[in-house]
């Protein structure tokens, strides 16, 4: 790895930026720039923007699940300040976040979002003036044009902005890839072909087998780290049930979820363009990273609420700024320091936290899973503790 | 005839051999794309024969169930160009095959 590049001497710009977030739900860090078996980059259009970039390669989220990773985003706070481990109490309302302290310092401030746990149900919205959640686990190609819209009002408004956008591309079922499909994996014509369009599939695996008699009814979506394994227990029951797996089902399943980072950068690459195309001198200040990752039977299992290893913590994150150098830095940094980071670009006041371009070799980055169970990483490596 | 109207004339058959030039490659032209970048960058990623198209193989490797290559060759060509990667993206519900039929 390369050592610290990076930029440092980031100054505040004279006029209050605007600032486009883009969250890729769902998108492991090793994807970005990932070349397939042709030896083309799987994220070409993020490729680009990372070359004028600083592009963080040790970040991790703070949570890993969609819901609690981006509240601890808004808020730079972890899910257990949040009220994380009782849904019934999780709440980012009373909290400053990004959006309600970027309002107070003038900006006007707007998402869109893709459902899910995302939607305005959840209470995400806090501090945006406009709040916009379309179809339910929806794609980038539903978001997208509508936040190319909403560029143009914001631009009409006179005011700086904050427009946050997000899409469920890569997020498991993975056919969201649509016409890419299978185009990772061409000429596969396994099991997993016709089962991957079933959305539960993916719920069914285990190890190096598949339990198809395993029912969604069955799935416990909470399950973490330390908490009884339903599918687990259920295989361990119906061992006539398991169906093996070949290295090429395992192929064409990770596959997918490529097909689905290369459909998600598609779009965000219509959408990097449209700012462009309305800021040709790229003064907006563009983050685009991802709330969590993806197990994808790097460790047994399909999914990421159920680990806190970094396959489901490690996520991509470009920073493209006026002022910032591009660069890498491999240092630790957490996605709870956009918040403060973007504050302190924007101009507005100090917000709690540490800044990514400030970073500290010594610093812990927490991770909480939804069951209140945390990993702590270091320069050093990572611990785990079991929920209280 | 005289000197000048020949040259009127010459002048004016010039004029109309250039508006239908125009025309032509007007209705030669494929329509221009809406997101040229990430199209064509897309396109390039996928085109690994390198001809500027995309077949059925460079796309899905085989025809998934629902028979999709139909909905994405609009024009029935066997292949798609640029313009149809981008309508195929941006307007095709990427969700469509969850509703494929068994």
């Amino acid at each position: 790895m390369t050592p610290l590049l990076l930029l440092l001497g980031c100054e505040p710009p004279a006029a209050a930026p605007n600032i486009l977030v883009v969250s890729i739900d769902t998108l492991r860090a090793d994807r970005l720039g990932k070349l397939d078996t042709h030896g083309r980059s799987l994220t070409p259009n993020l490729d680009a923007l990372a070359a004028g970039a600083a592009t963080f390669t040790a970040a991790y989220s703070a949570a890993n699940e969609t819901l609690y990773a981006h509240a601890a985003l808004f808020t730079g706070q972890l899910p257990s300040r949040l009220g994380g481990g009782d849904p019934a109490h999780f709440s980012i309302a009373g909290q400053p976040t990004l959006a309600s302290v970027l309002r107070g310092a003038g900006y006007r401030t707007e998402a869109v979002v893709a459902g899910g746990h995302l939607a305005p149900e959840f209470g995400l919205g806090v501090g945006f003036d406009r709040y916009a959640s379309g179809r339910d686990f929806g794609s980038f190609q539903q978001t997208v044009p509508l936040a190319i819209t909403r560029l143009d009002s914001l631009g009409a408004s006179g005011q700086p902005w904050l427009l946050f956008v997000h899409g469920y591309d890569v997020h498991a079922p993975y056919v969201t890839g649509g016409p890419l499909f299978s185009s990772e994996t061409p000429g596969y014509d396994g099991p997993l072909a016709g089962a991957s369009l079933v959305p539960w599939t993916f719920e069914t695996l285990l190890g190096d087998s598949r339990y198809p008699g395993f029912t969604p009814a069955a799935v416990d979506r909470s399950a973490a780290p330390g908490a009884p394994d339903p599918l687990a227990a259920w295989a361990a029951a119906h061992p006539e049930e398991a169906l093996p797996l070949v290295p090429a089902d395992v192929a064409f399943l990770r596959g997918q979820y490529d097909a689905a980072a290369r459909q998600a950068d598609f779009h965000v690459g219509v959408l990097l363009e449209a700012l462009h195309a309305r800021d040709p001198e790229d003064n907006t200040v563009v983050v685009v990273l991802s709330d969590h990752g993806e197990d994808l039977l790097d460790h047994g299992r399909v999914g990421h609420r159920h680990s806190l290893t970094d396959e489901t913590l490690h996520v991509p994150l470009l920073v493209r700024a006026p002022g910032v150098v591009a660069g890498r830095t491999d240092t630790l940094v957490s996605l709870l320091d956009v918040f403060p980071t973007l504050a302190a670009l924007a101009g507005a006041p100090r917000a709690e936290g540490a800044s990514l371009f400030a970073p500290d070799p010594d610093r812990s980055v927490i991770s909480e899973s939804a069951a209140g169970e945390r990993s702590v990483r270091t320069a050093q490596g990572r611990h785990h503790e079991a929920a209280p | 005839m005289s000197r000048a109207s020949l040259a009127e004339a010459g002048l004016a058959l010039t004029l109309a051999a250039v508006a239908l030039a125009m025309a032509a490659a007007r209705l030669s032209s494929p329509a221009p794309l809406h997101h040229p970048g990430p199209t064509l960058t897309l396109l390039h990623a996928l085109d690994r024969d390198g001809n500027g198209l995309l077949n059925a193989d460079e796309l899905e490797g085989r025809e998934p169930p629902g028979q999709p290559w139909p909905r994405l060759d609009l024009d029935g060509s066997g292949s798609l160009d640029a313009r149809e990667l981008e309508v195929a993206m941006t307007s095709l519900d990427p969700t469509w095959l969850l509703r494929a039929p068994p």
